[in-house]
């Protein structure tokens, strides 16, 4: 009866890391505030989950009587959260400098989210999967607050918190209709009862299907579920803001993935032409309303809703059964976008000091002749971001288009290379005005810290060494891919 | 006699949920949800989910309610004027609340044959009471339920953060309260 019940090693590189947030939670407690062994121990404590979570790439183990999954795919995200953390980390050490302190807490939320984020990747279970994005999502609403003296950022993290809760209703509802109508919450025996029934889906399952595709949208924050997303992203300090477009946008899409990338990955939902408005809405609003953004969280906040629609045009109709494109696509950008998204706020956070909030394209001016490493750093990741080699995000999209194209949706990826166009148009903006205009206000002169400008160097070369050679990636994306089945 | 206590719960509980909507005064919502609880609670007892029946009474008619009327007299809220009444927005919300029911409903009435042919539809004689509902929770459901601990423990800590007061109004050192941006900057500056 316990047989292949539990497993320490499945659990392994999750439990090192809620270790972590646990230790650092209680280490607070007993080191006098600001303390920087806090930060440090955290750090400390992802990097040896990360190491965990490498060495046991190749194994392959279900547990828990399957609800658990432990394979290259979700090792594959566990590093992207974990780098992702990490970086967090670095940067929040440098913009406590500049904007204060956050609560001792804060060092224990990150691994907290890394944690809900890791059970997310690793789940084959829906009720597992939920409790996952349950626990990464309220770590993230309590994370956006911290900025408690601002009344627009109050707002900001209440609007998120409740279309946040909202979603998480949808998500449950449909758990509860695909449960009614399979009688199982195991992602496995979902598949196999779905290319059984092919031909004659049933009525709860289709609902159940698009109420978790509405619960999954309004997280990664697709149009038309994208409301909050500027807002929240504004409302949060950087460093979280930072952390939320990449690491939870990752987690998101690992669940889609999973959902709609696998198990649900069939022509007889109506599920795929709902995927496929998703797509095309993200990316005409995303870039459309990125253009008119003079703030540049804002800015980003709009064009990470646009690379969510771009995601989305390599799950629509990709049938892992016929091509691994669509999803290694997805896996590859989600790197991409992580590396260069962190890069980008790292640079707003560095700039965006003292006592007003630079975070505008006015704050960007003559910021080539001021400081013109960053400046250098930042063109690199908006030219990655617009898709221009030699880049990391060159390739990015052109895996995802591709695989668009692979399965017939050559319209949707002609969509999204116009509206990559417009793209260019916003992310440009920002280099002409580093380089081209001069300085309409004086600078005030920031403080430089060591740790930022390592990581932002680090995270430059990536995106360029990547943008030049990206095969080895794309390697670990498709077996990281294939795993799942 | 079962089928007619089921058409009455059902007919008070969604009565009852209407008032929770429909009522403009707070308290009053927060006492017709009760009996929403209540209705469910019974229910549960016809499906034979004794357990959770009772679970519901408990922790959802008892304990959450008397957190949410805690709440309630503590923000002391307003009777009128609590809620936004703009008719755009009361147009909008119940667009989308009569397509949400719609399919809802006819997701209950397609549900069809196909139902039965499902396997694992045949329910244990002792089903719904504790032995099964903890044996579940311990077997097939270990890792959520243990997951479950985590998100608590996060919950936790995410309530004591944000409802924290804010460092100024109490005479307390300032780095023992949260770095609020700008405040925090020019405060604890000149400490370090």
């Amino acid at each position: 009866m316990f047989e292949g019940l539990y497993s320490w090693s499945a659990v392994a590189p999750a439990l090192v890391v809620l270790a972590t947030a646990l230790v650092v939670m209680m280490t607070d407690l007993f080191v006098e505030p600001g303390n920087r062994i806090v930060p440090w121990l955290t750090i400390a404590g992802l990097f040896a989950g990360l190491v965990v979570s490498i060495s046991m790439w190749g194994t392959e183990e279900v547990a828990f009587s399957g609800a658990w999954k432990i394979g290259a795919f979700s090792i594959y995200f566990y590093c992207i959260f974990i780098v992702a953390a990490i970086i967090t980390i670095f940067f929040s050490m440098s913009h406590e400098e500049r904007r204060g302190r956050f609560p001792g807490e804060y060092w224990s939320l990150i691994p907290f989210s890394v944690v809900g984020m890791m059970v997310m990747a690793s789940a084959a279970d829906l009720i597992t999967l939920i409790i996952g994005l349950e626990t990464m999502s309220l770590c993230a609403y309590v994370m956006v607050g911290l900025n408690r003296g601002d009344k627009r950022s109050s707002e900001g993290a209440l609007k998120y918190f409740l279309l946040g809760a909202f979603a998480s209703a949808f998500l449950l509802y449909g758990t509860a209709f695909i449960y009614g109508s399979v009688i199982t919450t195991r992602f496995a025996e979902i598949t196999v009862f779905v290319s059984a029934h092919s031909n004659a889906i049933p009525f709860n399952l289709q609902v159940g299907a698009i109420l978790l595709l509405v619960g999954l949208g309004f997280k990664v924050a697709a149009v038309p579920f994208h409301m909050w997303a500027p807002d929240a992203y504004q409302a949060a300090p950087t460093p979280v803001t930072g952390f939320m477009a990449t690491a939870i946008k990752a987690a998101g899409f690992a669940a889609i993935v999973k959902i709609f990338g696998l198990m649900l990955a069939t022509s007889a939902l109506v599920l795929q032409d709902l995927i496929w408005w998703l797509a095309l809405l993200s990316m005409i609003v995303g870039n459309f309303a990125a253009v008119m953004q003079m703030n540049l969280k804002r800015m980003l906040a709009y064009s990470s809703i646009a690379h969510v629609g771009y995601l989305l045009t390599a799950i629509v109709g990709s049938d892992p059964g016929v091509s691994l494109q669509g999803g290694t696509g997805v896996l590859f950008y989600l790197v991409s976008y992580a590396l260069m998204t962190l890069g980008a706020f790292g640079v707003l956070i560095i700039i965006g000091g003292g006592e007003d909030r630079r975070e505008t394209l006015v704050d960007m001016t003559g910021l080539a002749s001021k400081s013109p490493g960053l400046a250098l750093a930042m063109t690199i990741f908006m030219v990655s971001m617009s898709g221009i080699p030699p880049t990391i995000g060159f390739f990015g999209k052109f895996y995802v288009f591709g695989a668009a194209v692979q399965s017939g949706y050559t319209g949707l990826a002609v969509i999204g290379i116009l509206t990559s166009v417009v793209g260019v148009f916003y992310y440009l903006r920002v280099v002409v005005n580093m380089y081209m205009k001069p300085a309409e206000k004086s600078f005030v002169p920031w403080r430089r810290s060591r740790i930022s400008d390592i990581t932002l160097g680090v995270l430059a070369a990536a995106v360029l060494y990547i943008g030049i050679f990206p095969q080895s990636l794309l390697d670990l994306a498709r077996s990281a891919f294939k795993s799942l089945f | 006699m079962e089928t007619a206590l089921f058409f009455i719960m059902a007919a008070i509980a969604i009565t009852a949920g209407g008032m929770v909507i429909l009522n403009k005064n707070p308290v009053k919502s927060a006492f017709s949800l009760i009996v929403v609880m209540l209705a469910l609670a019974i229910l549960y007892m016809q499906l034979s989910a004794t357990f959770l029946s009772m679970i519901q009474i408990m922790v959802y008619a008892g304990a959450v309610m008397v957190l949410f009327l805690f709440v309630l007299f503590i923000l002391n809220v307003g009777v009128e004027g609590a809620f936004s009444s703009r008719m755009y927005k009361r147009a909008v919300a119940g667009l989308v609340g009569a397509l949400m029911g719609v399919v809802l409903i006819a997701a209950v009435l397609m549900r069809g044959s196909r139902m039965q042919q499902l396997p694992g539809m045949d329910v244990a004689g002792d089903f719904g009471h504790i032995k099964p509902v903890g044996e579940l929770l311990f077997t097939k459901y270990l890792l959520p339920f243990e997951l479950l601990s985590i998100l608590l423990l996060v919950a936790i800590i995410g309530a004591m953060l944000t409802t924290r007061p804010k460092w100024p109004k109490l005479k307390l050192p300032p780095e023992l309260w949260p770095g609020t941006a700008d405040e925090a900057s020019t405060e604890t500056g000149e400490e370090n």
